[in-house]
């Protein structure tokens, strides 16, 4: 697999260890697995919802790097086709969610509902401080809520709100075009906000 | 629009929904931010659901990483040492 990024990055982590292991340090390899496993087993967790299914994914992303990184011209971040590579394992697995069947969301499924002169508060869960609001329990329910999304909008939602990558980052991730990861990920914010929202209404 | 209030055109309600996260991110021209910020100031709803949206946002950014488990990082290593011919 090839990075086909035309613009070239300029400052990379990665660079020396790739380097490195390009020289012939082999067992250095290791090491990039390390520095990168934490946010892969993450990406798997919340794209699996399974731990078995997250290491897999960790280890099938790294025998394609480890097959193709003479190929990685280090014209993108290493940790952007980390995460291309990852992607396509996760396509190619097509394991089907038990908790999201496939399902194409419209802009109208999410509009607020009609609360015509009635003044309303903005809900405590948007109003109070970060740090009352984010407890165990929302936390939980936010994975579950995440894991609920259907996989076209929850891998772009993972990459962007959970993995910091930007729109255009993402677009390479996934091969799709910007507008698309800005669709995709709109009606998937939509879509976790009306679950937090049902959430607080009903505690 | 469901979304209501008097006096206002709910056009500009669902022109704004359909592009709230790209305000948010910061992604809207300088002359649209400057229509939807005219109207968040006149539309209650609008802002509210402004406010939630970014809050869903942050909170999706603020869920921390779970560690790996140290039986799942111990077989990645032995797996990749192995392959590699490397030191475990």
């Amino acid at each position: 697999m090839s990075d086909s990024n035309p613009t070239r990055t300029k400052s990379d982590p990665d660079t020396e260890l790739i380097q490195a292991i390009r020289d012939g340090e082999a067992a250095m390899f290791t090491d990039l697995v390390q520095r990168h496993e934490r946010s892969l087993y993450n990406f798997g967790l919340r794209m699996c919802g399974v731990v078995a299914d997250a290491e897999d994914l960790v280890q099938e992303t790294f025998l394609n790097v480890f097959k193709y990184l003479k190929d990685f011209r280090g014209e993108t971040k290493f940790k952007n086709w980390l995460f291309r590579i990852a992607a396509s394992v996760c396509i190619k697995k097509r394991r089907k969610s038990k908790f999201a069947p496939d399902h194409e969301f419209s802009l109208e499924e999410f509009l607020p509902a009609d609360e015509a002169g009635v003044e309303q508060p903005v809900p405590s869960w948007a109003a109070l401080p970060l740090d009352q609001v984010l407890n165990e329990e929302l936390r939980g329910r936010l994975h579950e809520a995440v894991l609920g999304l259907p996989e076209k909008y929850r891998a772009v939602l993972v990459l962007r709100d959970m993995e910091g990558f930007s729109t255009e980052e993402s677009a390479q991730i996934l091969n799709l075009t910007p507008a698309n990861i800005k669709v995709r990920l709109h009606r998937a914010r939509l879509f976790l906000r009306d679950q937090l929202k049902s959430y607080y209404e009903n505690v | 629009m469901k979304m209501s209030e008097t006096n206002h055109d709910h056009r500009e309600c669902r022109d704004l929904f359909a592009r709230m996260s790209e305000y948010l991110d910061g992604e809207v021209e300088p002359a649209v931010r400057r229509r939807m910020e005219q109207h968040l100031d006149n539309c209650r709803p609008c802002r509210i659901c402004l406010l939630t949206l970014q809050r869903t946002a942050v909170l999706c950014r603020e869920m921390s990483a779970a560690q790996v488990p140290k039986e799942v990082s111990r077989r990645l290593k032995e797996f990749f040492t192995a392959m590699t011919g490397g030191r475990a």
